[in-house]
């Protein structure tokens, strides 16, 4: 037991049960404070429920485009695997001894054997004539490819003439020539589906094709890719550099945690948020014709105007008084001088701009269609947060004016404030070859609250803007898409 | 009623009993926040704080010890967490400071306010040891516990908050004579 020092025990016995005078109004404002008071967990709650939203959105979308990528023509009577003397039939049995035979031929000529393309990625087939037997298997199976937009409504067609050159005919099938002459594509029946002895002259027009010229251009620059003959893994990627750099509004939320709400009020009426910026590059991956991901780097910053207000400011004001004394009877005059002072004691502002700058990094998915000119896209993701740093200045809850900062003991913000939510909607214009032109307004959703558990309550900032850049397309020479 | 079915009545948030308990504490509480702000309304911010903790976690009282005790914890706690916002800085000193003690005439004739005042003065540091050792009952250990540091800077900052007050109360009998 600690011996009591007399003077520390006079202390205790007056003070430890002193008590003070309540001030007025106190009661009402512990009801109120403890009404406001939100629990954290409720946020974290509501958080969680976005965050499951997102995640769920994000998968519906990935497995709707990707489900569609997943359906190669791998039942395609064309592909080499489907013409295997195992899967015939009796309607196609002899087509399919003779492509077994011919299988040489199959492998570089057929517009779509031997490659798991995806669909979308081709042509279009919308309608098929069937001609004898033999054919009936290819104009079934061809039947199975899905309508493409880059070539809508069109079908191939194909002929057989008996005589033909046979592999000069397979050999030109997806020529340049074919493209820049005829809308329709022309291939001998003999690469696709073989003659039986009793076929003198027969169309077959399996399938036709109408191109628009703009089209044919396109299929003849990148007819390889756009056919899936140098393609095997389907849809060719297209890469994409994009810079931008927007202007952006703030909006910050705050709410008490362990501080109460008259210090929250002041430290709120004393600030305003005076906008911001954002820019960054990323780059883009196309997964499919309309489905992009993008990622890179950007730097954002948030200003914010602070108030201060410096109490018990003395200004002290000096007063000279002259004062002339005229005496009469030729005598001079005297000039006499009070000096006094004047001491004013006030309060003094000032504004101090704080400013919160953040390295991120972007992961969005898009999800992009339109024209050659103009395009639309819906963008949604995350931004992760990688640093955050902080100048200015703040209240502490004793209403003196310290230093905000990060990187110091007792700061009142996260070096690191993890995620936050995206989502954007991107209009894109055609500006050059290869080179494209967009606007992107926006909304950032913050998931974490930035201020340190020591701060005593939780602070968000949300953003809005409007993100202007352009995009360029790195792989234009190789790729399916718009060029 | 008695301080159980106060107790109780606070945990199942009638309002009546959470108005009983704040007039009944209100203003032993008020003094203790006014002892460890720098003014008024920071101590009203201070009480206030503390109540809404008191009421939020007063299902977790086991009705073991004092209350009175239990919830003084809580408005001291609430105070410290304030005032280290502030970044404290405890000096070390020479243990071995002149602790001379004046008679006890010089200040037995002091009153609340007057020690309050006093005590108002001293600096931040000296003034949280001072409180905490003397008034609240909290040993060394514990104090450097609560506020991170050394129980030898806790033990040299009240001999230097104690030296301070006395110097005060000297300087107080001087202006009176």
């Amino acid at each position: 037991m600690k011996n009591e020092h007399p003077f520390d025990s006079y202390f205790k016995s007056k003070l430890q049960n002193h008590k003070t005078a309540v001030p007025e109004g106190l009661w009402e404002k512990i009801v109120a404070g403890k009404e406001t008071k939100k629990p954290p967990a409720i946020w974290w709650k509501d958080n969680m429920l976005v965050m499951t939203l997102l995640c769920a959105v994000l998968l519906s979308v990935t497995y709707l485009f990707t489900n569609k990528t997943l359906n190669p023509l791998e039942n395609i009577v064309a592909n080499n695997s489907t013409l295997q003397p195992n899967t015939e039939t009796p309607g196609n049995k002899v087509a399919t001894q003779k492509l077994a035979t011919e299988s040489n031929n199959l492998e570089n000529n057929i517009i779509v054997a031997d490659h798991q393309a995806q669909p979308e990625n081709l042509v279009s087939v919308n309608e098929i004539n069937e001609a004898g037997n033999e054919n009936a298997v290819a104009g079934s199976s061809l039947k199975q490819y899905h309508p493409s937009s880059y070539i809508k409504n069109n079908a191939f067609l194909f002929k057989k003439k008996d005589g033909d050159k046979k592999d000069d005919a397979a050999n030109t099938a997806v020529s340049d020539d074919a493209f820049a002459t005829n809308s329709s594509l022309i291939i001998s029946n003999d690469a696709l589906l073989p003659l039986t002895p009793h076929t003198q002259e027969k169309t077959v027009s399996i399938l036709s094709i109408n191109l628009s010229p703009k089209d044919l251009k396109a299929l003849s620059t990148v007819n390889k890719n756009i056919l899936g003959l140098g393609c095997p893994n389907g849809f060719p990627s297209t890469w994409y550099i994009e810079a931008y750099g927007s202007a952006d509004i703030n909006m910050k939320s705050i709410y008490a945690k362990d501080v109460n709400s008259t210090y929250i009020n002041k430290l709120d009426s004393t600030t305003r948020m005076s906008g911001g910026f954002t820019f960054g590059v990323r780059v883009s991956k196309s997964i499919n014709e309309h489905f992009l991901l993008k990622t890179g780097l950007q730097y954002s910053q948030i200003n914010e105007r602070f108030k201060t207000k410096t109490d018990s400011i003395l200004t002290i004001t000096t007063v000279v008084t002259t004062r002339t004394i005229v005496r009469g009877g030729g005598q001079s005059d005297t000039t006499v001088r009070d000096t006094s002072t004047l001491q004013q004691i006030g309060y003094k502002t000032g504004y101090v701009n704080n400013r919160y700058k953040s390295i991120e990094i972007p992961v969005i998915a898009s999800y992009e269609t339109g024209n050659d000119n103009w395009r639309i896209a819906l963008n949604g993701g995350v931004i992760v947060n990688l640093t955050s740093s902080y100048t200015g200045q703040t209240f502490d809850t004793s209403y003196g004016i310290v230093p905000l900062s990060a990187k110091q003991a007792n700061g009142f913000y996260k070096s690191n404030v993890n995620l936050s939510l995206y989502a954007g909607v991107s209009l894109l214009k055609r500006i050059g070859n290869g080179l494209d032109a967009f606007a992107e307004p926006y909304f950032r959703y913050s998931l974490s609250n930035a201020a340190t558990s020591g701060a005593g309550y939780s602070q968000r900032f949300n953003s809005a803007g409007l993100s202007l850049g352009i995009r360029y397309k790195l792989n234009r020479k190789s790729s399916s898409t718009r060029d | 009623m008695t301080e159980f079915e106060l107790i109780k009545g606070c945990v199942n948030e009638d309002m009546t009993c959470q108005r009983l308990l704040f007039e009944q504490y209100a203003g032993k509480f008020m003094s203790i926040c006014l002892r460890y702000a720098n003014d008024t309304m920071q101590a009203e911010d201070l009480l206030q704080e503390g109540f809404i903790r008191i009421y939020k976690h007063l299902h977790q009282f086991k009705f073991e010890g004092s209350f009175e005790g239990w919830m003084r914890r809580i408005i001291v706690n609430v105070a410290l967490k304030s005032l280290q916002k502030k970044r404290l800085h405890f000096v070390e000193v020479n243990d071995e400071i002149n602790d001379a003690q004046i008679p006890s005439y010089a200040y037995s004739s002091l009153g609340e306010e007057e020690l309050m005042k006093l005590i108002n003065n001293l600096p931040t540091g000296y003034k949280i040891v001072f409180n905490l050792n003397v008034i609240e009952g909290y040993s060394h250990d514990e104090i450097a516990d609560m506020l991170g540091i050394q129980a030898s800077t806790s033990r040299s900052q009240l001999v230097k908050a104690r030296k301070m007050l006395q110097n005060q109360i000297l300087q107080l009998e001087k202006i009176a004579v």
